[in-house]
Parts: structure tokens; sequence; C-alpha cells
């Protein structure tokens, strides 16, 4: 019993030891200069998509049609908010002279939503912050043709945008 | 027999002369020192410190009086007696202590001789009390048994050398892009280093940067090293104090770069953040 309490006595001493020691190197040290430090972090922003081309496969009766390729959207920016918009612009016949097809018959979804939102002007569709992995979106897009629109091929272009709130 | 008589009585008068000039030159002759408590200075690395004593004999000090620094000690150890200088009326210019130097020529009339002493320490010499003791060319027996005169006082000297670090930094602050270890943005510090202090140690540690909206880059992004093209060191983490240098006293001189590079994170929002590299220096 003597001998444990020794013992203890003497771990508590050599951790008293220990502690005294270490505050006396703290309190040795003096500071003798200091440097101010601007560190930058630079505004980044990077948009993938994994497709730079769609296409609608219009074979059967006029009606709403689905493409082929599901365009998958990644957004990753420092910015503390950000928004992604999408346009589409007329889809126009290859012979000239055919009337366009209007862009606002062009529509999205986005993952595996069935609310199909129309293309007409910047269609806000996406928004960020950071702090926040960035999560791959799946945007579907649909065309609805009708009985007027002629036979052919039609192109144009759909427009993602991105804009930076910093 | 009147010749006889006058060649008596003009023995007698000389004797009673000689004896008189002896027993005033021992009542009266001594040399007071002011201050009383000797010469105390102080003074840091490269700062030349100077201070005033007075020599004052009295009217019968007809004897030249020289001084020198008998001891000269610090920390138990003796120090080099040449770096006490002194300068008065008797020395041309500043003359060190470590031989005899004449204090009062002994034609003073009771008009006292200032003396100026001058000490400047190197980087090498150790900070602490430097203590010794000015002596007279004619001891206290001497004096008293020899000439009959009061002895000469010792004049003590205390030197208090200060520790002084010195660190300056080339640029003293600087704005540097986050990135990675693949490609790091680097920014390099030149280091200009002076101490008296016979052995130490520089450490360096960072705060966490913060920007205007309350983010942070910690710390732990903080990364330096001491730069060596040839051979790159490792990149040390400063979020603790890291230790970069050691080495004894020197005086001001290049001692090294620093290479700083801040990691970023993918998540890092734009923008600046801003806090301070501090250095200190520990004594070994």
């Amino acid at each position: 019993m003597n001998i444990k309490k020794i013992k203890t006595l003497l771990v508590l001493l050599f951790i008293s030891i220990i502690s005294n020691t270490h505050s006396a190197i703290d309190t040795d040290m003096q500071e003798v200069a200091s440097l101010n430090v601007n560190a930058v972090v630079a505004p980044y922003t990077t948009v993938s998509v994994s497709t730079n081309e769609l296409s609608f496969s219009v074979l059967g009766t006029p009606g709403a049609y689905i493409s082929t390729d599901v365009v998958t959207l990644t957004v990753d920016s420092n910015q503390s908010t950000w928004s992604a918009f999408a346009q589409a612009s007329n889809l126009v016949h290859n012979d000239f002279g055919v009337a366009d097809l209007p862009a606002e018959r062009l529509s999205f979804a986005i993952n595996d939503s069935k609310q199909f939102l129309p293309l007409k002007n910047n269609v806000l569709f996406l928004q960020g912050v950071i702090d926040q992995e960035p999560e791959p979106v799946k945007l579907s897009f649909r065309l609805t043709t009708t009985w007027q629109d002629t036979p052919g091929i039609y192109k144009g272009k759909v427009t993602i945008a991105f804009l930076n709130n910093p | 027999m009147t010749r006889l008589l006058k060649r008596v009585t003009s023995k007698i008068f000389r004797l009673l002369c000689t004896w008189l000039v002896l027993f005033s030159s021992q009542v009266f002759s001594k040399v007071v020192v002011f201050p009383v408590t000797g010469l105390n200075l102080t003074t840091y690395p490269d700062n030349v410190s100077q201070g005033l004593v007075s020599f004052l004999p009295d009217a019968s000090e007809t004897t030249p009086v020289y001084y020198q620094l008998s001891s000269f000690k610090v920390n138990g150890s003796d120090v080099d007696k040449s770096k006490l200088k002194l300068k008065n009326y008797y020395t041309n210019g500043f003359s060190s202590l470590d031989r005899y130097r004449a204090m009062l020529s002994g034609k003073e009339k009771s008009n006292s001789v200032v003396t100026m002493f001058e000490f400047k320490p190197t980087w090498y010499d150790v900070p602490g009390v430097y203590s010794g003791l000015l002596t007279a060319n004619i001891n206290a027996n001497e004096r008293i048994n020899s000439y009959k005169l009061e002895p000469l006082p010792e004049v003590p000297i205390q030197v208090i050398v200060s520790p002084k670090t010195s660190l300056s930094l080339n640029p003293a602050q600087f704005s540097i892009a986050t990135s990675s270890f693949n490609t790091p943005i680097i920014r390099e510090v030149a280091l200009s280093f002076a101490s008296n202090k016979p052995r130490w140690s520089l450490y360096i540690s960072a705060e966490n940067l913060n920007n205007s909206s309350d983010k942070q880059v910690a710390n732990d992004r903080v990364y330096v090293r001491i730069k060596d093209s040839l051979n790159p060191k490792p990149w040390v983490s400063l979020a603790r104090p890291a230790e970069i240098l050691s080495g004894q006293a020197t005086p001001p001189s290049d001692i090294a770069t620093l290479e700083f590079m801040v990691n970023s994170k993918r998540l890092d929002k734009a923008g600046n953040y801003l806090g301070r590299i501090k250095f200190f220096v520990a004594n070994k």
C-alpha cells in the first residue's frame, strides 16, 4: 500500500516537473517579429456538361418527344452563391424558308422530375452555395411537335448560363 | 659660537619644515572619487555607453595617480579588459584600461579631473552584469607605509549588457494565392537576424487567417520551409510553433530565406484572408 502511494507520488512529481519545464519553455519565448499575410483564394467556377449535342428522333405522329441523350451538368464554384440559367433558340429548318420551331416548344426536366419547364427566356433552374460538394444534375429535354411542322431536320442551340454572386 | 648656533638652528628649522610637510601629507593627502558607487553603465550590443567619474585630489596630493582594471568578469569568466576605455585630460583620446592610465598628474591643486568611461559591447559579448574594479598603481599599504599617504580608493565598475535579439523580414508582409502541393505558389521572405544570446532557437507560428465574413483558412494550412533550391526541404505546417533555425550569438546577418505556401481547399470561399505569422526566439 505504501509502495503504491510512493509510486503515485513519484508519478505526480514527474508530471509536475514535466509540466513546469514545458511552461518554462513557453514563457521563455520572446516574439521578435511578425509578418502580415494576405492569403488570396481566387474565385473559380467550373461548369461541365456530359455532352454538347442533343437529338430528338421524331418518327411518329406529332406530340412530345424526349431526347435520347440526358445531359449531366456539374457546377462547382467557390463564390458565395451562384445560379445556373437555361435558354434555347428557335430550331431552324435545314431548308431556307421553312418556319422555325419556336424555342418554347423545347422544355426540360431536372433529374427524375416529370415536370418539364419551357425553355423560353433565361430559366433559373439551379442555385448553389459554397461549402457544398458539387452534385451533378441530369437534364432531360423534350420537344413538342405539331401537325403544322414541316418534316425535316431542325437545328438550334440550348445555352446554359452561369451567374456568380460573389 | 654664534655661527654654530645659527647652523644648528637652521638644521632644526629645516627638519621641522620637513616634518611638518610629511605630517600634513599624512593627514590630508587623499583622493575622493565621485560618484562613490563608481561607474554604472547599461548598454546593449553595438551601443556605446558612456559615464563620467570625477577624481578630486586634495591640495597636498602631488604624486601622479594611475588606475587600471584589475578585474573584469561576467558570469565568473574574465572579460577582455581593453573593452573598457577612458578619456580624460591626460589621455590621447579613448584608451583601454588593460594598462595603467593617468587619472591625476599631481598638479591639480584640489581641482577635480573628470574622466569619461566608455563600453561598447559587441554581439558576441554575453548579456549579463560585468563587474570590475579600478585600482591604483600604488597599493594602499605602500602609500601608507612608504609615503604616509591616505590609500587611494578603488573604483567599482558595473556594466549591464542587456540581452538583445533583432529580426528583420524582407518583405514585412506579403500576399499569396492559395495553391496545392503539386503546383505550389510560393512567397519568399529573407531573414536578417542578430542576437547576443549564446544559444538561441528561432520559432515560427501562424494565426488562423480570416476573411471579412468570418470564414477561415486554418493555420495548419500555412506551410513554411527554408529555401534550398538544390535540395528542397519538406513543408512544415505552422499549426504549432515550429523551430526553423538555431545558432549562437551573431551580429546582424542574413541567416536564411523562408518559403511560404498556403494550401487551398476546394470549398474555400473566394476572397482575402488576413492574419499574422509570428517569429519567436527562445534561449537554449
